[in-house]
Protein backbone atom coordinates (compact mmCIF):
# COMPACT_ATOMS: atom_id res chain seq x y z
CA UNK A 1 0.00 0.00 0.00
CA UNK A 2 1.56 3.28 -1.12
CA UNK A 3 -0.13 5.45 1.48
CA UNK A 4 1.11 8.98 2.04
CA UNK A 5 0.84 10.98 5.21
CA UNK A 6 0.13 14.69 4.90
CA UNK A 7 3.01 17.09 4.28
CA UNK A 8 2.76 20.59 5.74
CA UNK A 9 5.24 22.97 4.06
CA UNK A 10 7.46 24.95 6.40
CA UNK A 11 5.99 28.32 5.46
CA UNK A 12 2.46 27.12 6.32
CA UNK A 13 3.68 25.55 9.55
CA UNK A 14 5.42 28.76 10.56
CA UNK A 15 2.33 30.81 9.81
CA UNK A 16 0.18 28.91 12.28
CA UNK A 17 2.70 27.94 14.93
CA UNK A 18 1.98 31.09 16.94
CA UNK A 19 -1.71 30.27 17.29
CA UNK A 20 -0.99 26.73 18.45
CA UNK A 21 1.60 27.91 20.95
CA UNK A 22 -0.97 30.36 22.27
CA UNK A 23 -3.35 27.47 22.83
CA UNK A 24 -5.73 28.20 19.94
CA UNK A 25 -6.44 24.61 18.95
CA UNK A 26 -9.30 23.24 16.85
CA UNK A 27 -8.19 19.83 15.61
CA UNK A 28 -11.29 18.96 13.57
CA UNK A 29 -11.32 22.30 11.75
CA UNK A 30 -7.59 22.08 11.06
CA UNK A 31 -7.85 18.54 9.69
CA UNK A 32 -10.36 19.84 7.15
CA UNK A 33 -7.89 22.32 5.65
CA UNK A 34 -6.55 21.30 2.25
CA UNK A 35 -3.29 23.24 2.18
CA UNK A 36 -1.15 20.14 2.77
CA UNK A 37 0.26 17.97 0.00
CA UNK A 38 0.99 14.30 -0.43
CA UNK A 39 4.15 12.47 -1.38
CA UNK A 40 4.24 11.87 -5.13
CA UNK A 41 3.63 8.34 -6.45
CA UNK A 42 1.15 7.39 -3.77
CA UNK A 43 -2.04 5.38 -4.07
CA UNK A 44 -3.88 7.40 -1.46
CA UNK A 45 -3.50 9.90 1.34
CA UNK A 46 -4.04 9.17 4.99
CA UNK A 47 -7.67 9.82 5.89
CA UNK A 48 -9.01 12.27 8.43
CA UNK A 49 -10.61 9.34 10.29
CA UNK A 50 -7.25 7.61 10.59
CA UNK A 51 -5.62 10.79 11.94
CA UNK A 52 -8.34 11.10 14.56
CA UNK A 53 -7.78 7.45 15.42
CA UNK A 54 -4.12 8.22 16.10
CA UNK A 55 -5.22 10.88 18.62
CA UNK A 56 -7.69 8.54 20.26
CA UNK A 57 -5.15 5.73 20.46
CA UNK A 58 -2.57 8.03 22.01
CA UNK A 59 -5.04 9.07 24.71
CA UNK A 60 -5.80 5.39 25.40
CA UNK A 61 -2.12 4.59 25.53
CA UNK A 62 -1.66 7.23 28.22
CA UNK A 63 -4.59 5.84 30.19
CA UNK A 64 -6.89 8.80 29.60
CA UNK A 65 -10.56 8.25 28.74
CA UNK A 66 -11.33 11.87 27.88
CA UNK A 67 -9.80 13.89 25.06
CA UNK A 68 -8.19 16.40 27.37
CA UNK A 69 -4.43 16.29 27.74
CA UNK A 70 -4.75 17.87 31.18
CA UNK A 71 -6.14 14.54 32.38
CA UNK A 72 -2.88 12.77 31.56
CA UNK A 73 -1.42 11.95 34.97
CA UNK A 74 2.22 12.84 34.34
CA UNK A 75 4.48 14.03 31.57
CA UNK A 76 7.52 12.34 33.09
CA UNK A 77 7.19 9.09 31.16
CA UNK A 78 5.59 10.48 28.01
CA UNK A 79 8.71 10.31 25.81
CA UNK A 80 9.43 6.76 26.84
CA UNK A 81 5.82 5.64 26.29
CA UNK A 82 5.61 7.34 22.89
CA UNK A 83 8.96 5.90 21.79
CA UNK A 84 7.96 2.41 22.90
CA UNK A 85 4.65 2.57 21.02
CA UNK A 86 5.30 4.93 18.10
CA UNK A 87 5.79 2.18 15.50
CA UNK A 88 2.51 0.56 16.52
CA UNK A 89 0.64 3.84 16.85
CA UNK A 90 1.79 4.92 13.37
CA UNK A 91 1.91 1.45 11.83
CA UNK A 92 0.97 2.75 8.37
CA UNK A 93 3.60 5.51 8.31
CA UNK A 94 6.22 4.64 5.68
CA UNK A 95 9.80 5.44 6.70
CA UNK A 96 10.16 7.95 3.86
CA UNK A 97 7.26 9.91 5.39
CA UNK A 98 8.60 9.32 8.88
CA UNK A 99 11.91 10.96 7.94
CA UNK A 100 10.17 14.03 6.51
CA UNK A 101 10.02 17.15 8.63
CA UNK A 102 6.87 18.31 6.80
CA UNK A 103 4.96 15.19 7.85
CA UNK A 104 5.83 15.73 11.50
CA UNK A 105 4.97 19.41 11.29
CA UNK A 106 1.52 18.32 10.13
CA UNK A 107 1.16 15.66 12.83
CA UNK A 108 2.32 18.05 15.53
CA UNK A 109 0.41 21.18 14.52
CA UNK A 110 -2.75 19.63 13.08
CA UNK A 111 -3.22 16.21 14.72
CA UNK A 112 -1.54 16.32 18.13
CA UNK A 113 -1.04 20.03 18.92
CA UNK A 114 -2.47 19.78 22.44
CA UNK A 115 -0.04 16.97 23.28
CA UNK A 116 2.92 19.01 22.07
CA UNK A 117 1.77 22.06 24.02
CA UNK A 118 1.27 19.98 27.17
CA UNK A 119 4.57 18.10 26.78
CA UNK A 120 6.62 21.25 26.18
CA UNK A 121 5.16 24.00 28.33
CA UNK A 122 8.34 26.00 27.78
CA UNK A 123 6.82 26.47 24.31
CA UNK A 124 9.97 26.41 22.15
CA UNK A 125 9.08 26.78 18.47
CA UNK A 126 11.14 23.84 17.20
CA UNK A 127 9.12 21.43 19.37
CA UNK A 128 6.13 22.05 17.08
CA UNK A 129 7.97 21.50 13.79
CA UNK A 130 9.42 18.35 12.30
CA UNK A 131 13.09 17.63 13.00
CA UNK A 132 15.33 14.80 14.13
CA UNK A 133 16.74 16.53 17.21
CA UNK A 134 14.20 18.86 18.87
CA UNK A 135 10.81 17.91 17.45
CA UNK A 136 8.25 16.79 20.04
CA UNK A 137 7.45 13.55 18.21
CA UNK A 138 9.73 12.98 15.21
CA UNK A 139 12.88 12.50 17.24
CA UNK A 140 11.18 9.78 19.28
CA UNK A 141 9.73 7.98 16.22
CA UNK A 142 13.12 8.08 14.46
CA UNK A 143 14.95 6.61 17.45
CA UNK A 144 12.42 3.79 17.65
CA UNK A 145 12.70 3.13 13.92
CA UNK A 146 16.51 2.97 13.93
CA UNK A 147 17.16 1.28 17.26
CA UNK A 148 13.92 -0.60 17.80
CA UNK A 149 11.32 0.58 20.33
CA UNK A 150 12.71 -1.32 23.35
CA UNK A 151 16.26 -0.08 23.03
CA UNK A 152 15.25 3.46 22.06
CA UNK A 153 12.86 3.88 24.97
CA UNK A 154 15.59 2.98 27.47
CA UNK A 155 17.97 5.70 26.33
CA UNK A 156 18.05 8.98 28.17
CA UNK A 157 17.51 12.13 26.14
CA UNK A 158 21.11 13.35 26.10
CA UNK A 159 22.37 9.85 25.26
CA UNK A 160 20.02 9.63 22.28
CA UNK A 161 20.97 13.13 21.16
CA UNK A 162 24.63 12.11 21.05
CA UNK A 163 23.75 9.35 18.60
CA UNK A 164 21.26 11.17 16.40
CA UNK A 165 22.98 14.54 16.13
CA UNK A 166 25.61 12.68 14.07
CA UNK A 167 23.36 11.14 11.40
CA UNK A 168 25.95 10.47 8.72
CA UNK A 169 28.46 8.86 11.04
CA UNK A 170 26.34 7.26 13.71
CA UNK A 171 22.57 7.84 13.76
CA UNK A 172 22.00 6.73 10.15
CA UNK A 173 23.96 3.52 10.61
CA UNK A 174 21.47 1.13 12.19
CA UNK A 175 23.94 -1.61 13.12
CA UNK A 176 26.47 0.77 14.66
CA UNK A 177 23.95 2.89 16.55
CA UNK A 178 22.26 -0.22 17.97
CA UNK A 179 25.54 -1.62 19.29
CA UNK A 180 26.43 1.82 20.69
CA UNK A 181 23.05 2.10 22.44
CA UNK A 182 23.23 -1.48 23.74
CA UNK A 183 26.60 -0.75 25.29
CA UNK A 184 25.15 2.24 27.14
CA UNK A 185 22.16 0.33 28.44
CA UNK A 186 24.05 -2.85 29.35
CA UNK A 187 26.67 -0.91 31.30
CA UNK A 188 24.54 1.62 33.11
CA UNK A 189 25.42 1.32 36.78
CA UNK A 190 28.67 -0.54 36.14
CA UNK A 191 31.65 1.05 37.87
CA UNK A 192 35.29 0.98 36.88
CA UNK A 193 38.78 2.33 37.39
CA UNK A 194 40.43 3.24 40.66
CA UNK A 195 37.83 5.89 41.33
CA UNK A 196 34.94 3.42 41.21
CA UNK A 197 32.95 5.88 39.11
CA UNK A 198 30.19 4.74 36.80
CA UNK A 199 31.49 3.92 33.33
CA UNK A 200 28.41 5.45 31.69
CA UNK A 201 27.57 9.11 32.18
CA UNK A 202 26.44 11.98 29.98
CA UNK A 203 30.02 13.21 29.62
CA UNK A 204 31.38 9.77 28.81
CA UNK A 205 28.71 9.06 26.19
CA UNK A 206 29.44 12.39 24.54
CA UNK A 207 33.18 11.77 24.67
CA UNK A 208 32.71 8.25 23.24
CA UNK A 209 30.55 9.51 20.36
CA UNK A 210 33.19 12.11 19.49
CA UNK A 211 36.00 9.56 19.69
CA UNK A 212 34.07 7.06 17.59
CA UNK A 213 33.54 9.73 14.95
CA UNK A 214 37.26 10.50 14.92
CA UNK A 215 38.33 6.86 14.54
CA UNK A 216 36.13 6.59 11.46
CA UNK A 217 38.57 8.65 9.45
CA UNK A 218 40.89 5.65 9.73
CA UNK A 219 38.76 2.61 10.44
CA UNK A 220 35.74 1.66 8.33
CA UNK A 221 32.92 0.57 10.62
CA UNK A 222 30.85 -0.42 7.58
CA UNK A 223 32.98 -3.50 6.96
CA UNK A 224 33.36 -4.65 10.56
CA UNK A 225 31.58 -7.79 11.73
CA UNK A 226 29.20 -7.49 14.71
CA UNK A 227 31.89 -8.87 17.03
CA UNK A 228 34.47 -6.42 15.72
CA UNK A 229 32.02 -3.55 16.09
CA UNK A 230 31.18 -4.53 19.66
CA UNK A 231 34.88 -4.68 20.56
CA UNK A 232 35.49 -1.34 18.82
CA UNK A 233 32.65 0.34 20.74
CA UNK A 234 33.81 -1.17 24.05
CA UNK A 235 37.36 0.11 23.46
CA UNK A 236 36.05 3.55 22.55
CA UNK A 237 34.01 3.77 25.76
CA UNK A 238 36.98 2.51 27.77
CA UNK A 239 39.19 5.25 26.33
CA UNK A 240 36.47 7.86 26.91
CA UNK A 241 36.10 6.75 30.56
CA UNK A 242 39.85 6.90 31.17
CA UNK A 243 40.07 10.32 29.54
CA UNK A 244 37.23 11.79 31.58
CA UNK A 245 38.63 10.23 34.77
CA UNK A 246 42.08 11.63 34.15
CA UNK A 247 40.83 15.24 34.07
CA UNK B 1 54.60 8.53 -12.27
CA UNK B 2 55.01 10.24 -8.91
CA UNK B 3 52.10 9.65 -6.59
CA UNK B 4 50.53 11.84 -3.98
CA UNK B 5 49.80 10.15 -0.68
CA UNK B 6 47.29 11.58 1.75
CA UNK B 7 48.40 10.41 5.12
CA UNK B 8 46.30 9.24 8.04
CA UNK B 9 49.47 7.95 9.64
CA UNK B 10 49.77 5.40 6.86
CA UNK B 11 49.71 5.44 3.09
CA UNK B 12 46.40 5.47 1.29
CA UNK B 13 45.97 3.91 -2.13
CA UNK B 14 45.85 6.11 -5.19
CA UNK B 15 42.39 7.13 -6.49
CA UNK B 16 43.20 5.56 -9.86
CA UNK B 17 43.59 2.15 -8.26
CA UNK B 18 39.81 1.68 -8.32
CA UNK B 19 37.29 2.39 -11.07
CA UNK B 20 33.74 1.39 -11.76
CA UNK B 21 33.46 -0.70 -14.91
CA UNK B 22 29.82 -1.83 -14.87
CA UNK B 23 26.92 -0.53 -12.83
CA UNK B 24 23.43 -1.92 -12.97
CA UNK B 25 20.37 -1.08 -10.90
CA UNK B 26 17.40 -3.45 -10.70
CA UNK B 27 18.70 -5.32 -13.74
CA UNK B 28 19.13 -2.21 -15.90
CA UNK B 29 22.67 -1.59 -16.97
CA UNK B 30 23.92 1.99 -17.01
CA UNK B 31 26.98 1.97 -19.27
CA UNK B 32 29.48 4.80 -19.03
CA UNK B 33 32.96 5.55 -20.27
CA UNK B 34 33.72 7.30 -17.01
CA UNK B 35 31.41 6.78 -14.06
CA UNK B 36 33.42 9.27 -11.99
CA UNK B 37 32.10 12.14 -14.10
CA UNK B 38 28.51 11.03 -14.32
CA UNK B 39 25.48 11.35 -12.05
CA UNK B 40 23.41 8.25 -12.53
CA UNK B 41 19.82 9.33 -13.05
CA UNK B 42 16.99 7.02 -12.05
CA UNK B 43 14.31 9.69 -11.93
CA UNK B 44 12.37 8.28 -14.90
CA UNK B 45 11.41 5.07 -13.11
CA UNK B 46 12.37 5.21 -9.43
CA UNK B 47 9.65 5.70 -6.84
CA UNK B 48 9.94 5.47 -3.04
CA UNK B 49 8.25 2.04 -3.03
CA UNK B 50 11.01 0.62 -5.23
CA UNK B 51 13.51 -1.72 -3.64
CA UNK B 52 16.96 -1.06 -5.15
CA UNK B 53 19.31 -3.89 -6.13
CA UNK B 54 22.61 -2.32 -7.10
CA UNK B 55 25.29 -4.44 -8.77
CA UNK B 56 28.71 -3.02 -9.49
CA UNK B 57 31.79 -4.45 -11.10
CA UNK B 58 34.92 -2.66 -9.96
CA UNK B 59 38.32 -2.83 -11.56
CA UNK B 60 41.18 -2.54 -9.10
CA UNK B 61 44.94 -2.47 -9.32
CA UNK B 62 45.58 -4.96 -6.59
CA UNK B 63 49.39 -5.06 -6.80
CA UNK B 64 49.58 -1.25 -6.77
CA UNK B 65 47.32 -1.05 -3.71
CA UNK B 66 49.56 -3.59 -1.96
CA UNK B 67 52.65 -1.57 -2.87
CA UNK B 68 51.15 1.88 -2.17
CA UNK B 69 50.00 0.85 1.29
CA UNK B 70 53.12 -1.17 2.14
CA UNK B 71 51.06 -4.30 2.76
CA UNK B 72 52.50 -7.77 3.24
CA UNK B 73 51.50 -10.61 0.95
CA UNK B 74 49.55 -12.23 3.80
CA UNK B 75 47.37 -9.16 4.41
CA UNK B 76 43.86 -9.42 3.00
CA UNK B 77 42.14 -6.66 1.04
CA UNK B 78 38.37 -6.36 1.25
CA UNK B 79 36.05 -4.31 -0.91
CA UNK B 80 32.48 -3.34 -0.09
CA UNK B 81 29.63 -1.12 -1.20
CA UNK B 82 27.55 1.08 1.01
CA UNK B 83 25.24 4.01 0.49
CA UNK B 84 24.22 7.15 2.34
CA UNK B 85 20.97 8.90 1.58
CA UNK B 86 20.88 12.58 2.52
CA UNK B 87 17.07 12.58 2.24
CA UNK B 88 16.45 10.00 4.95
CA UNK B 89 19.94 10.12 6.50
CA UNK B 90 20.17 6.33 6.38
CA UNK B 91 23.14 4.16 5.48
CA UNK B 92 22.82 0.77 3.79
CA UNK B 93 25.67 -1.70 3.71
CA UNK B 94 26.62 -4.48 1.34
CA UNK B 95 28.72 -7.51 2.18
CA UNK B 96 32.49 -6.97 2.14
CA UNK B 97 34.26 -9.30 -0.30
CA UNK B 98 37.85 -10.49 -0.34
CA UNK B 99 39.80 -9.14 -3.33
CA UNK B 100 41.67 -11.95 -5.05
CA UNK B 101 42.10 -10.56 -8.56
CA UNK B 102 41.80 -7.18 -10.26
CA UNK B 103 38.02 -7.40 -10.70
CA UNK B 104 35.30 -7.76 -8.16
CA UNK B 105 31.53 -7.83 -8.31
CA UNK B 106 29.61 -6.32 -5.43
CA UNK B 107 25.97 -6.01 -4.54
CA UNK B 108 23.90 -3.75 -2.37
CA UNK B 109 20.23 -4.06 -1.59
CA UNK B 110 18.21 -1.14 -0.27
CA UNK B 111 14.67 -1.80 0.99
CA UNK B 112 11.69 0.29 -0.17
CA UNK B 113 10.64 3.55 1.49
CA UNK B 114 14.11 4.21 2.98
CA UNK B 115 15.40 6.54 0.28
CA UNK B 116 14.55 10.03 -0.90
CA UNK B 117 15.99 12.49 -3.38
CA UNK B 118 19.46 11.05 -4.00
CA UNK B 119 22.06 8.67 -2.67
CA UNK B 120 25.82 8.60 -2.55
CA UNK B 121 27.10 5.15 -3.45
CA UNK B 122 30.47 4.39 -1.86
CA UNK B 123 33.01 1.69 -2.66
CA UNK B 124 35.41 1.09 0.15
CA UNK B 125 38.71 -0.78 0.25
CA UNK B 126 39.82 -1.97 3.67
CA UNK B 127 42.52 -4.30 4.94
CA UNK B 128 42.59 -7.19 7.37
CA UNK B 129 46.06 -7.48 8.78
CA UNK B 130 47.91 -10.58 9.85
CA UNK B 131 48.77 -9.72 13.48
CA UNK B 132 51.76 -12.05 13.48
CA UNK B 133 53.67 -9.99 10.93
CA UNK B 134 55.56 -6.84 11.74
CA UNK B 135 54.24 -3.77 9.93
CA UNK B 136 56.35 -2.03 7.34
CA UNK B 137 56.88 1.73 7.25
CA UNK B 138 53.79 3.44 5.81
CA UNK B 139 51.52 0.47 6.37
CA UNK B 140 48.26 0.70 8.33
CA UNK B 141 48.48 -0.76 11.81
CA UNK B 142 44.86 -1.64 12.54
CA UNK B 143 42.55 -4.03 10.73
CA UNK B 144 39.62 -2.42 8.89
CA UNK B 145 41.77 0.59 8.10
CA UNK B 146 40.40 2.41 5.11
CA UNK B 147 42.77 2.27 2.14
CA UNK B 148 40.60 3.99 -0.43
CA UNK B 149 37.05 5.24 -0.76
CA UNK B 150 35.30 6.51 -3.85
CA UNK B 151 31.75 7.67 -4.32
CA UNK B 152 29.23 8.16 -7.11
CA UNK B 153 26.01 10.11 -6.96
CA UNK B 154 22.69 8.54 -7.92
CA UNK B 155 19.77 10.91 -8.47
CA UNK B 156 16.40 9.53 -7.43
CA UNK B 157 13.39 11.78 -7.10
CA UNK B 158 12.18 13.83 -4.20
CA UNK B 159 11.46 17.32 -3.07
CA UNK B 160 14.28 18.66 -5.18
CA UNK B 161 12.93 17.19 -8.37
CA UNK B 162 9.23 16.79 -7.74
CA UNK B 163 6.20 18.93 -7.37
CA UNK B 164 3.82 19.07 -4.48
CA UNK B 165 0.91 16.84 -5.40
CA UNK B 166 -2.41 17.09 -3.67
CA UNK B 167 -5.76 15.39 -4.26
CA UNK B 168 -8.68 17.81 -3.98
CA UNK B 169 -12.43 17.87 -4.31
CA UNK B 170 -13.06 19.83 -7.53
CA UNK B 171 -16.86 19.58 -7.34
CA UNK B 172 -17.25 22.81 -5.36
CA UNK B 173 -16.36 24.95 -8.37
CA UNK B 174 -18.54 24.26 -11.45
CA UNK B 175 -15.90 25.81 -13.73
CA UNK B 176 -13.34 23.17 -12.80
CA UNK B 177 -15.45 20.26 -11.62
CA UNK B 178 -14.69 18.18 -14.73
CA UNK B 179 -11.00 19.08 -14.90
CA UNK B 180 -8.53 16.28 -14.19
CA UNK B 181 -5.85 18.50 -12.71
CA UNK B 182 -4.86 22.04 -12.05
CA UNK B 183 -1.19 22.93 -12.44
CA UNK B 184 0.04 25.87 -10.42
CA UNK B 185 3.44 27.40 -11.12
CA UNK B 186 4.64 30.07 -8.71
CA UNK B 187 6.22 32.83 -10.72
CA UNK B 188 6.55 35.28 -7.88
CA UNK B 189 10.29 35.07 -8.01
CA UNK B 190 12.95 37.47 -9.13
CA UNK B 191 15.42 35.92 -11.54
CA UNK B 192 18.01 34.98 -8.89
CA UNK B 193 15.41 33.17 -6.77
CA UNK B 194 13.99 31.47 -9.85
CA UNK B 195 17.44 30.21 -10.86
CA UNK B 196 17.96 28.58 -7.48
CA UNK B 197 14.40 27.33 -6.80
CA UNK B 198 13.63 23.63 -6.40
CA UNK B 199 10.60 21.96 -7.93
CA UNK B 200 8.77 21.70 -4.64
CA UNK B 201 8.73 25.45 -4.12
CA UNK B 202 7.53 26.26 -7.65
CA UNK B 203 5.18 23.55 -8.80
CA UNK B 204 1.95 22.41 -7.19
CA UNK B 205 -0.30 19.88 -8.92
CA UNK B 206 -3.87 19.66 -7.73
CA UNK B 207 -5.55 16.48 -8.88
CA UNK B 208 -9.31 16.04 -9.03
CA UNK B 209 -10.13 13.38 -6.46
CA UNK B 210 -12.66 11.86 -8.89
CA UNK B 211 -9.79 10.99 -11.23
CA UNK B 212 -7.43 9.69 -8.57
CA UNK B 213 -7.25 6.26 -10.22
CA UNK B 214 -6.57 7.64 -13.70
CA UNK B 215 -3.59 9.65 -12.60
CA UNK B 216 -1.64 6.48 -11.82
CA UNK B 217 -1.96 5.31 -15.43
CA UNK B 218 0.98 5.99 -17.70
CA UNK B 219 -1.02 7.55 -20.55
CA UNK B 220 -2.46 10.16 -18.19
CA UNK B 221 0.92 10.83 -16.62
CA UNK B 222 2.24 11.62 -20.10
CA UNK B 223 -0.53 14.17 -20.64
CA UNK B 224 0.07 15.67 -17.21
CA UNK B 225 3.82 15.94 -17.81
CA UNK B 226 3.17 17.48 -21.23
CA UNK B 227 0.91 20.10 -19.67
CA UNK B 228 3.57 20.89 -17.06
CA UNK B 229 6.28 21.31 -19.71
CA UNK B 230 4.15 23.46 -22.01
CA UNK B 231 3.02 25.68 -19.14
CA UNK B 232 6.50 26.06 -17.69
CA UNK B 233 7.99 26.90 -21.10
CA UNK B 234 5.23 29.39 -21.86
CA UNK B 235 5.92 31.23 -18.60
CA UNK B 236 9.68 31.26 -19.07
CA UNK B 237 9.64 32.26 -22.74
CA UNK B 238 7.28 35.15 -21.99
CA UNK B 239 9.79 36.55 -19.49
CA UNK B 240 12.76 38.23 -21.19
CA UNK B 241 15.22 37.58 -18.36
CA UNK B 242 14.32 33.91 -18.15
CA UNK B 243 14.44 33.57 -21.92
CA UNK B 244 17.96 35.01 -21.87
CA UNK B 245 18.96 32.30 -19.39
CA UNK B 246 17.37 29.62 -21.60
CA UNK B 247 19.28 30.89 -24.61
CA UNK B 248 22.75 30.83 -23.12
CA UNK B 249 25.06 28.09 -21.94
CA UNK B 250 24.83 28.81 -18.23
CA UNK B 251 23.59 26.16 -15.82
CA UNK B 252 21.31 27.15 -12.97
CA UNK B 253 21.64 25.84 -9.43
CA UNK B 254 17.94 25.10 -8.89
CA UNK B 255 16.24 21.97 -10.15
CA UNK B 256 13.28 23.91 -11.58
CA UNK B 257 15.34 26.17 -13.87
CA UNK B 258 17.42 23.14 -14.89
CA UNK B 259 14.24 21.28 -15.78
CA UNK B 260 12.85 24.20 -17.80
CA UNK B 261 16.14 24.55 -19.67
CA UNK B 262 16.30 20.84 -20.49
CA UNK B 263 12.79 21.02 -21.88
CA UNK B 264 13.59 24.23 -23.76
CA UNK B 265 16.56 22.55 -25.42
CA UNK B 266 14.36 19.70 -26.57
CA UNK B 267 12.36 22.23 -28.57
CA UNK B 268 14.79 25.05 -29.40
CA UNK B 269 18.54 25.38 -29.59
CA UNK B 270 20.96 27.73 -27.85
CA UNK B 271 21.00 31.15 -29.49
CA UNK B 272 18.06 30.40 -31.77
CA UNK B 273 16.40 33.57 -33.08
CA UNK B 274 12.70 34.36 -33.13
CA UNK B 275 11.83 32.00 -30.29
CA UNK B 276 8.80 33.98 -29.07
CA UNK B 277 7.26 34.03 -32.54
CA UNK B 278 8.00 30.36 -33.20
CA UNK B 279 6.47 29.48 -29.84
CA UNK B 280 3.26 31.27 -30.84
CA UNK B 281 3.11 29.90 -34.39
CA UNK B 282 4.01 26.26 -33.78
CA UNK B 283 2.09 25.37 -30.63
CA UNK B 284 0.60 22.13 -32.02
CA UNK B 285 3.91 20.81 -33.33
CA UNK B 286 5.74 21.73 -30.13
CA UNK B 287 3.11 20.06 -27.99
CA UNK B 288 3.27 16.91 -30.11
CA UNK B 289 7.06 16.83 -29.79
CA UNK B 290 6.96 17.31 -26.02
CA UNK B 291 4.29 14.62 -25.65
CA UNK B 292 6.40 12.20 -27.67
CA UNK B 293 9.37 12.97 -25.47
CA UNK B 294 7.36 12.48 -22.30
CA UNK B 295 6.21 9.06 -23.51
CA UNK B 296 9.87 8.17 -24.09
CA UNK B 297 10.82 9.41 -20.61
CA UNK B 298 8.11 7.29 -19.07
CA UNK B 299 9.15 4.41 -21.30
CA UNK B 300 5.75 3.96 -22.88
CA UNK B 301 6.33 3.51 -26.56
Amino acid sequence: MKLSYRYLPLEVALSEIGAVRAGEIDVIANLGKEDFHLRPFTDQGVSQERLIEIRTNLFSLLGVRTDDVLDIPSRTDFDSIFTMNSQLLLHDLNPIDGFSKDVWSYLTLRVLPDFALWRWPDNAEERFLGGAERSCFQRLWQRAYILGPGLASELQEDEAVNIFERPEALGGNKRLSKIFAEYIINNRGVTGGKSGDKIISTKIVKQAAKRLRRTMSVQAVQTMSDNELSAHIANTFKDAFEYENSK
Amino acid sequence: MAKTFYSLGYNLADQFCMSMSILSVNGREYPSENYDEKVLNLTSWWTPSTSLDISARLTLKRSEIMADCSLNAQDEIFVSLYSYCSGTKLQHHGQAKLLVSNDIELELNIPPFELAEEIDLYALITVRLDPAIERRLGAPTISNSRLLRKSWKIALAGSRTQANVVLLDFSKDPRTSKAMWNIKISDGYDLDSWLSAQHSSVLRIEVNRNYEDYIEQQQFKILLMTDIVILSLARAIADDEKLTYLQNNEIAEGSWAQFVKTMYLSVFSIGELGVKQKWQDNQNEIRARVQHQMSENLELK
